[in-house]
């Protein structure tokens, strides 16, 4: 049902229903600038009614997109709801013709909790925009963020609900209470009943093994005898680990790092980069997670047509384009694949042996280019980063026809992006993994 | 590459919600409202509401002035919200010394009226 392209359609329509039915059946009308003023605070709440439903990893939603670029979408969308909620009172105040809207302090309640809602939305906005600026934690942010979400959408309602006549026609009135009601139960659904069903099937720590300094693979097992969930090499999973020992109960999500062709456990390889992270090496065989899984769609399987293919990685960005690799093996797949991997040595390059035993093992045909910046002095091979000479260097002057899978931290991303851009790489030829929802 | 994708539909759905809601407040301020509005006007003047209420201001007659009532937050004497409701009471149990008009108006002459101030 629904097409990709209608899905998308779908959604500026809904966030303009309100403003069109208020145009249709309600009966109150004054100057342009008063009823802009409207139709902004009904577009922005209905965007923020939806957030929920964009945010809440619905398989039908996300699937056409890919999770990561819905959640994205839900930022900018937050941004444009800030926007149309500031013009609001202004335009309000414009239209009346009397500032006493935005600087009188004799104001009913429902006014200020109008203002009140603009304040948590405008914050709500600010923290997630400069999360990192702000040096927020991720857990912090979404603590903050989980309850602001809520009581934005209840005080807007009743905002909504009490100060616009617009909205007392029954039917705009009725259908207002149901979206409302929807996107409540969306966020109980998400944040409270799910997590609690995927605790009721706890997967099960198999295996921790330790590939670097500071980077681990956990092995997983299904609950009860069950198979592994089908999934693509590439794609994502959130795990929650529930380790006892006072180690921390949070929910991140890690891209698989083994081959859908095995049924029997999932991996994900996991670098200590934050706080959390770094208690990853104290995972036991034995510990219990909650894994909701699969999301993405930042996989080479999805573009079956396309053989030739340049995997360009940088540390443990390696990880979904390992899955393709060790998929690719298993499948004996002939595609064409030259990796150039960035790293500061051999020692810190994660899965180092293995991909070069599937190099050896001619499925898919790899060419593997290590690029270390700091190597020891013994080191023929390639040093500095990954720059455009390089990638003319292994993949030839002719680029077109091939396929980029690019997967690292923020720099990397960056320096390669306009690398290709230099190189006259088109925008459909480059997948990219981004590895933060806030970024 | 699908952030750049995203980048296009991201400003597509942005320019299609801003012009929907520019497109449908002109219709409201000059398509519809208008046409109902002269019923309203003519029972204020003969009802006698304008011996009052000044139409034009917000300065006080003997009771308020009712221009702009509707994009105000709340009614001016009453605090009430601005609502057909709340204006509809007004009429059949004033809030403090406004004459009734509940038997002089008649359920329909209380819309126009309505109405009428909707659009000052
Ligand atoms: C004799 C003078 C008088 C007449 C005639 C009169 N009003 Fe009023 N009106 C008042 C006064 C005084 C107030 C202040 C509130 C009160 O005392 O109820 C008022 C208040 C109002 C209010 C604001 C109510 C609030 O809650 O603040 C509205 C609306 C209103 N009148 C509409 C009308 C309409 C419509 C008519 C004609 C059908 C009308 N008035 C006729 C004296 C009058």
């Amino acid at each position: 049902m629904f097409s990709p392209l209608s899905r998308i359609l779908l959604y500026p329509l809904i966030v303009i229903l309100p403003a069109v039915l208020v145009t249709a059946l309600g009966a109150t009308t004054h100057g342009f600038v008063s009823e802009l003023g409207r139709n902004a605070a009904l577009a922005a709440v209905m965007i923020i009614l939806l957030q929920g439903l964009l945010a809440a990893r619905f398989k039908w939603i996300s699937h056409p997109f890919g999770l990561d670029i819905l959640l994205r979408f839900h930022k900018y969308m937050a941004m444009a709801a800030a926007v149309l909620l500031l013009l609001h009172p202004v335009l309000l105040a414009a239209g009346s013709g009397s500032l006493d809207l935005l600087l009188s302090l004799d104001q009913p309640w429902y006014i200020w909790l109008g203002k009140i809602t603009l304040l948590l939305v405008l914050v709500n906005v600010g923290v997630s925009w400069y999360q990192r600026k702000l040096h927020l934690k991720f857990e912090k942010w979404r603590f903050v963020h989980d309850i602001l979400g809520p009581v934005i959408i209840v005080f807007a309602f009743i905002h909504s609900i009490t100060v616009g006549h617009d909205l007392q026609h029954p039917f705009i009135q009725g259908l207002w209470i149901v979206f409302f009601v929807t996107a409540v139960l969306v966020f109980v659904w998400h944040r409270v009943i799910r997590p609690r069903q995927l605790q009721k099937n706890l997967w099960q720590v198999i295996d921790v093994q330790q590939e670097t300094s500071d980077v681990w693979t956990v092995k997983l097992k299904p609950p009860q005898e069950k198979k592994v969930f089908e999934y693509l090499p590439g794609q994502f999973q959130f795990i929650t680990f529930f380790r006892g020992r006072n180690l921390p109960v949070e929910e991140h999500h890690w891209t698989i790092s083994s081959s859908p062709a095995e049924k029997n456990f999932v991996t994900s390889t996991i670098k200590a980069l934050g706080d959390f992270t770094a208690t990853i090496k104290e995972t036991r065989p034995g510990d219990t997670a909650a894994v909701h899984a699969p999301f993405g769609r930042f996989t080479s399987t999805l573009h079956p047509e396309e053989k030739d293919l340049v995997f360009l990685a940088g540390g443990i960005g390696i990880t979904p384009l390992m899955s393709m690799l060790r998929h690719m093996r298993d499948v004996q797949a002939d595609h064409s694949v030259v990796l150039l991997y960035g790293n500061p040595d051999t020692d810190q390059a994660v899965f180092h042996q293995e991909i070069k035993e599937i190099e050896a093992g001619g499925h898919p045909d790899l060419k593997v280019v290590d690029v270390l910046s700091d190597p020891n002095e013994n080191w023929d091979g390639e040093s500095g980063y990954i720059d455009r000479e390089k990638i003319i260097r292994h993949c030839g002057e002719d680029l077109s026809g091939k396929t980029f899978y690019v997967c690292g931290p923020p720099p990397l991303i960056a320096a390669v992006m306009s690398a290709l851009d230099e190189l006259a790489v088109s925008h459909r030829q480059i997948r990219v993994e981004i590895f933060s929802f806030l970024d | 590459m699908r952030k750049v994708q995203l980048k296009y539909a991201t400003s597509a759905t942005l320019c299609f919600i801003a012009a929907a809601i520019i497109v449908l407040a002109g219709i409201r301020a000059w398509v519809t409202g208008e046409p109902h509005s002269t019923a309203g006007a003519d029972l204020f003047q003969k009802k006698g509401c304008t011996q009052c209420h000044f139409t034009d201001s917000r300065e006080t007659k003997v009771g308020p002035g009712l221009k702009g009532l509707f994009n105000r937050e709340k009614l001016p004497e009453s605090g009430r919200p601005v609502t057909r409701e709340n204006v509809r009471r007004q009429l059949i149990d004033p809030y403090e010394n406004m004459p009734v008009f509940k038997d002089k108006l008649t359920k329909a002459q209380q819309e126009a009226i309505i109405d009428y101030l909707n659009t000052l």
